[in-house]
């Protein structure tokens, strides 16, 4: 047979085999089809040759990729055993740079458990997307606009039947939102409790809670029922089958126990012990379910799944005016359930919901801190790249391309974080008790999917990874094979150093900015607790009535027993103590013509208030027995209120009239009291009102002597159950229940405070890496410096003043920040201190004396070695 | 010993036999034959490349040639160890084998 000149195979196809086999560059297996590929061209012609050579191609893929995966494999075995040499030859960078990241690494992933916990709340109800909580804002766009979850009790009736994609409806009736405590009694067992909620049925039909005994279709089926929760049963029934037994309720109504619910999880914006149905709530108050006006239900939607609620949201306005006949300025909408404990806080919550804006400072810090150590990391890989220039070199020559160095670099750095890994999953099992109990915060790992948080980790590690290796990468990948391998290498192109220099900027402007803030926020909280708030609030009791009628009925005999006592000074009943928001009336000047009702906080209290609380009169008299008409007719006004009606003086204020509440309470200014705070200096001081009615006295505030505080608690216990034998005794200090509302400020700050001091840990930790590496590099230069007759203290400027100007320049760049954040965060409070220069200079001088400090050992070794030494071999 | 896949005992096999004529494009030719179906050349790349790295054969370039496109033939050659190996596996099949007549298999089919 002639041989007929084969035509080429396709292009394509041989590029597609010298990519995925060029066995070393040879392509041999070029080779190898071509002569085969003569031989099919030869016998059976053009085109059943080239068919031969596609079909051998994609025959051999599979092969081929084994074979690939096989070499990569080998690659990395390779890549790993470097990076281990790497890591073990310098153990001080490698511990640098491992203990950096993993205390990031600890940090992200703490408070990303956090965060995983957050937002798990209510996600545990299977129809947890389809269920919305009305909210009314009533009059809307007005000053005193106000949103509310409570709904009048006919509304979930009046959506059920006229909107057919509303499922279901379930309202709730909590006294709790109203400060109230019901008594649970069975048998000799009895208590006060605040968590019992009047619910629909159709609540368990809605909500996934899970029972533990009884059928959630069929336990309200008798008004006279009452679900507990499997913490109820325990306490009340001690190992006994509480299923049937009968509780009672304020002493007046029974409820049988018809099931048994798992206790609810923490992860629920709303959270109870009790259920009874909303059948048997007429029992208690009866009125109340029929009114379009009484707004206290909380009222939850069933609705269709991506459903459009704009729409039926603009509806309701109308549909509630053609029911009730009257149209009201009010505006609905509906709250998904699964936003409602991050983002809603509306009037009359159900419980205290979290806030985004602190899962979003954690993750800013978390950031913050992450990053901090990634920069570590660039700074100490580019500035010892040429330890690595070498290898480069030689792997350039051996026929690497810049994206296998890339790979390797982006390899081992990875490696260096997963090694950061195991130490920072260390770190959390050993901190996760004490960030949950700084932090306040609470991680359960039920509520978190394992999934999400295997994705989490990977996720920290290989971005962290990715992020601090992949400018090494490009770097070091970047050497000039032959320049490298001459060794014409440059110690560090300026370039390279300036960039190393804004890195040590910018980790020092981050842990300045956090010093900044921690200074400021102690001041403002420092500020806060030394602050003149107008009364006294150390060692007073408050024992709190919980509207408890025959409780209240006895106030004036506690009050007179209770200050029979040597260790008790003073005892005073009122409707609120300090820290607890006041009851709003209308008020105004007796026979002003026109009405100028203005708002003010009325507060009820007794003839000993001013004395108990230690509040200052400005003018005029306190309450006072021998007054009989105080009782009745008397008014004591604070400083504020006397502005506000518009009197001249608090003197020229005594004697005027006061209407309240539109006639029903007429009667004389007696005294006025200077302005006190009585909530929290996040607030104003408001305009308020005093007066006394005994029918109010919802705590009962007795101030102690400092001395045998437990003595006169006991007292005040026997005096109590004298008095009152069916009524739990309980109480708290008012000192911590006022400072209760500056707890998240409090949080925030030590947030800060930690973060701030970790911040800085890590960047010094860097900081110590370079300037180590600096000395190691300019030994010669200083022992030939030393010799000409640089003194100790010139060489220890020398090594210091690069890093001191990049401090200084953090500090600049930080202040800025620093003080529009605080500013911001200063706003909150209506009592707040100016900003002043000190926690600005205190913080630069902190880190220039923490930077000196990591500086010095390392100049000063390098300062006072003996140039003999370092110039030895020269 | 190290147990091979059945394609890189066939493979020790074939390179044995062609002693210095040992590259890709004849060593499928003899398996397709010894095998009756067809070989890709990646299934007999990949098992070449394993016994080089496992030890049981070298190879080396020959000068590249016009017939195939200017491009050089990578050549196989047992080493000892892969002798060693043909020897291990010529026991060992021997031995597993011993008494068993094809006939009495067949038999029982």
């Amino acid at each position: 047979m002639t041989s007929k000149k084969a035509n080429p195979p396709s292009k394509l196809a041989e590029w597609i085999l010298r990519r995925i086999y060029p066995d070393k560059g040879e392509f041999t297996s070029v080779g190898d089809f071509q002569e085969e590929y003569h031989e099919v061209y030869q016998s059976e012609g053009s085109f059943r040759a080239r068919l031969w050579y596609w079909k051998q191609i994609i025959k051999s893929i599979p092969s081929f990729i084994r074979n690939k995966i096989h070499w990569s494999l080998i690659m990395i075995h390779n890549y790993l055993k470097v990076a281990f040499r790497n890591i073990k030859r310098h153990k001080g960078y490698s511990f640098i740079n491992i203990a950096g990241l993993a205390i990031g690494m600890a940090c992200t992933i703490l408070i990303s458990f956090y965060i995983l916990d957050e937002v798990s709340y209510d996600k545990y109800h299977e129809k947890t997307d389809s269920i919305y909580r009305l909210v009314q804002i009533l009059d809307p766009g007005q000053e005193d606009e106000y949103e509310t979850i409570v709904q009048s009790a006919l509304y979930a009736p009046l959506l059920l039947e006229e909107i057919p994609e509303v499922k279901n409806a379930a309202r709730i009736y909590a006294p709790k939102i109203w400060g109230r405590s019901v008594l649970i009694d069975y048998k000799d067992k009895s208590f006060y409790t605040q968590e019992l909620i009047f619910a629909d049925a159709s609540l368990f039909k809605m909500f996934s809670f899970p029972f533990a005994h009884g059928n959630p279709e069929t336990v309200f089926l008798d008004p006279q029922s009452i679900v507990i929760t499997e913490n109820v049963a325990e306490k009340y029934f001690e190992g006994e089958d509480p299923m049937g037994k009968v509780i009672t309720y304020d002493n007046q109504h029974q409820f049988k126990v018809t099931g048994v619910l798992k206790n609810i999880p923490r992860n629920s914006h709303f959270r109870f012990d009790f259920v009874v149905p909303m059948e048997s709530y007429p029992m208690v108050m009866q009125e109340r379910l029929e009114k379009w006006t009484n707004s206290a239900f909380p009222t939850y939607v069933e609705l269709p799944k991506n459903y459009d609620i704009t729409a039926l949201q603009e509806k309701i306005p109308t549909l509630i005016k053609s029911h009730r006949g009257k149209s009201v300025d009010t505006e609905f909408w509906f709250q998904p359930l699964t936003r409602i404990h991050l983002h809603s806080h509306l009037s009359d919550e159900l419980g205290t919901n979290s806030d985004i804006r602190y899962v979003y400072i954690f993750i800013v810090i978390a950031l913050f801190v992450l990053s901090i150590a990634c920069m570590n990391f660039i700074n100490l890989s580019t500035a010892r790249a040429t330890h690595r220039a070498r290898e480069v070199g030689i792997r350039k020559m051996v026929g690497a391309n810049r994206a296998k160095l890339i790979k390797q670099f982006l390899f081992e750095s990875i490696i260096i974080c997963l090694i950061a890994l195991a130490a920072s999953l260390f770190l959390v099992w050993v901190f996760l008790p004490s960030f949950t109990k700084i932090f306040n915060v609470q991680i359960d790992f039920s509520f978190i999917n394992p999934y999400s948080y295997m994705a989490i980790l990977t996720i920290i590690t290989l971005f962290t990874g990715f992020l601090s290796g992949i400018f090494p990468a490009f770097f070091l990948s970047s050497f000039n094979l032959t320049s490298v391998l001459k060794g014409h290498f440059l110690t560090g192109k300026r370039g390279k150093n300036m960039l190393r220099k804004w890195l040590v900027v910018a980790q020092f402007a981050i842990s300045t900015i956090l010093v900044i803030c921690t200074g400021i926020i102690y001041d403002q909280l420092n500020y806060i607790q030394k602050s003149d708030l107008g009364f006294n609030k150390e060692s007073v009791v408050v024992i709190p009535t919980r509207r408890d009628e025959e409780v209240i009925s006895k106030a004036g005999v506690l009050k007179t027993t209770f200050e029979k006592d040597s260790g008790v000074l003073n005892v005073t009943a009122s409707s609120q103590t300090p820290g607890i928001k006041m009851f709003g009336r209308y008020a105004q000047t007796e026979g002003d013509a026109k009405d100028k009702w203005k708002s003010v906080k009325s507060l009820w209290v007794d003839h000993d208030f001013i004395k108990t609380y230690e509040l200052s009169l400005l003018a005029g008299r306190s309450f006072s027995k021998e007054f009989g008409t105080d009782a009745e007719k008397s008014f004591i006004l604070n400083e504020t209120a006397v502005k506000m009606f518009g009197f001249s003086s608090p003197e020229n204020s005594i004697g005027k009239r006061i209407d309240l509440n539109y006639g029903r309470k007429i009667g004389t200014i007696i005294g006025v009291t200077r302005d006190f705070n009585f909530l929290s200096l996040h607030s104003k001081i408001e305009p308020i009102i005093m007066h006394i009615n005994p029918d109010r006295f919802y705590y009962i505030s007795a101030r102690i002597n400092n001395q045998n505080v437990q003595a006169t608690l006991d007292y005040l216990e026997r005096k109590w159950r004298e008095i009152l034998p069916q009524r739990p005794f309980d109480y708290f200090f008012l000192e911590r229940d006022y400072s209760e509302q500056y707890h998240s400020d409090q949080s925030f700050g030590t947030l800060l405070s930690y973060f701030s001091f970790i911040a800085i840990f890590i960047s010094c930790l860097g900081l110590f890496g370079l300037i180590s590496y600096s000395v190691e590099r300019r030994t010669k230069e200083i022992g030939i410096r030393k010799v000409l007759g640089a003194s100790i203290s010139k060489v220890f400027y020398l090594i210091a003043k690069e890093f001191m100007y990049a401090i200084g320049i953090a500090a600049v760049i930080a202040w800025p920040a620093a003080y529009f954040v605080m500013a911001k965060w200063l706003q909150s409070f209506a009592y707040r201190i100016s900003i002043g220069l000190r926690a600005f200079i205190f913080s630069a001088v902190l880190a220039l004396i923490v930077a000196l400090l990591t500086v010095s050992y390392q100049a000063i070794k390098a300062a006072t070695a003996n140039p003999a030494d370092s110039l030895r071999y020269e | 010993m190290k147990f091979l896949t059945r394609p890189e005992e066939l493979i020790l096999l074939a390179v044995w036999r062609l002693k210095d004529k040992a590259y890709c494009v004849p060593i499928k030719k003899l398996l397709v034959q010894y095998t009756g179906r067809d070989w890709s050349f990646g299934a007999v790349y990949d098992p070449l490349d394993r016994l080089e790295r496992k030890g049981l054969l070298e190879s080396y370039l020959s000068d590249p040639t016009a017939k195939r496109g200017g491009k050089r033939k990578r050549v196989y050659k047992l080493t000892p160890g892969g002798i060693m190996s043909l020897i291990e596996i010529k026991t060992l099949t021997d031995e597993v084998w011993d008494g068993i007549p094809l006939k009495a298999l067949k038999e029982e089919l």
